[in-house]
């Protein structure tokens, strides 16, 4: 598989040992290329797994990685270049951002310092790249895990935004 | 929505939709400075010079564990300004539920009537449809003279008779009444959602 390849869309649900697959590839392309923090991130900007040595808050760098992504992909639609950009470079004088495909609605953050060597991070992350690609097979298939959203939850989960938000006012 | 069932978590993402200057940011804002911090992460807005949102303003809210899991919700606003067409596109990827901030003044009708078409035009390419999608109506900034009474609002914009909010966000008046009822709908519409897989896979 190529950076340029999207064979999988991924699903919305990941089970824990695709959880720790992806992981042990996250951990992998960390200790290789001595990376500050590497994200696994959905379209919709939600975190999928991380591995955050000492790197920077993760959410808002994931929807903000995740905007990025998604005007890269319509910039790229505008210019007919297809399917799409495989990466974006953000290069700084002390921390880079690498963002790069994985799939169809999922990309890698791979944010690394200058002791990293950035042809080595496009080396190592394409081989994550390649190293992913089963889990997303395998993931189309997963089911969500039974009572994860059910009638007991919806109540506890009401209770607890009154508690949160207060009670209805006018 | 994103399931994450290694760490028992649910994200669902919640965008604020309306016109320009509808007061999409002032609900985030009012949010952000009025919850819990332990509760919230930062808060992130890319906006112009101007101060207009020109891509999105982003908060992600956690109520801590309900049984045993932990529901995350990520919130977004899209820039209101026509000619950021795509931007809404791009924002709206993936989205799970809708608060449409409408404009209650008589003078913002047709700008709101025009931009729920624009949401419409979105949700058909991604293949859905405002008649089956989860979203609410905020009918923002009561506050001010020379609003449209409730009963035209409803006319024009509620045509599907979903829940609806009065409010005067930059008071925080109906904000937490809105996202609360918009975290019940989309919980409500994914257990339904989960529930259907679970038939269909039987």
């Amino acid at each position: 598989m190529t950076f340029e390849s999207h064979p999988k869309r991924l699903d919305s649900v990941l089970t824990r040992r695709q959880f720790d697959e992806v992981l042990q590839c996250l951990s992998a392309l960390a200790r290789k290329c001595r990376i500050s923090a590497v994200f696994l991130v959905n379209g919709s900007g939600q975190i999928l797994a991380e591995h955050n040595g000492k790197g920077p808050s993760s959410a808002g760098l994931a929807a903000l990685a995740a905007g990025s992504y998604a005007a890269s992909r319509e910039m790229a639609r505008l210019l007919n270049e297809t399917p799409q950009f495989p990466m974006v470079l953000y290069e700084g004088r002390n921390q880079n951002v690498f963002i790069a495909s994985v799939a169809a609605d999922c990309f890698l953050i791979v944010v690394f310092g200058r002791e990293s060597a950035l042809g080595m991070v496009r080396i190592f992350t394409r081989k994550t790249i390649e190293e992913l690609a089963p889990v997303f097979g395998q993931t189309e298939q997963e089911p969500a895990p039974d009572g994860m959203i059910d009638a007991s939850f919806r109540e506890a989960l009401n209770r607890r935004l009154d508690q949160t938000f207060g009670p209805d006012s006018e | 929505m994103f399931i994450h069932a290694a760490l028992n978590e649910i994200h669902l993402k919640i965008v604020y939709y309306g016109p320009g200057l509808s007061g999409k940011t002032a609900n985030l804002e009012y949010v952000y400075r009025h919850i819990d911090p332990s509760l919230k992460g930062d808060m992130i807005s890319l906006t112009s010079r101007e101060d207009r949102t020109i891509f999105f303003d982003f908060l992600q809210l956690e109520v801590g564990h309900i049984d045993g899991k932990k529901p995350k919700f990520n919130l977004y606003t899209v820039p209101g300004q026509i000619h950021y067409d795509l931007t809404r596109k791009i924002v709206l990827s993936g989205v799970d539920s809708i608060i449409f901030v409408a404009d209650s003044q008589k003078a913002r009708m047709e700008d709101n009537i025009n931009t729920l078409l624009d949401l419409e035009k979105h949700l058909i390419q991604d293949g859905k449809t405002l008649e089956e999608f989860p979203w609410i109506l905020q009918y923002n900034k009561r506050d001010l003279p020379d609003c449209e009474t409730l009963d035209t609002l409803n006319h024009r914009l509620n045509f599907y008779n979903i829940p609806f909010f009065e409010a005067a966000a930059t008071q925080g008046k109906g904000v937490f009444n809105t996202l609360k009822a918009s975290i019940k709908e989309v919980v409500a519409h994914a257990h339904a959602r989960l529930g259907e897989t679970r038939r269909m896979r039987a």
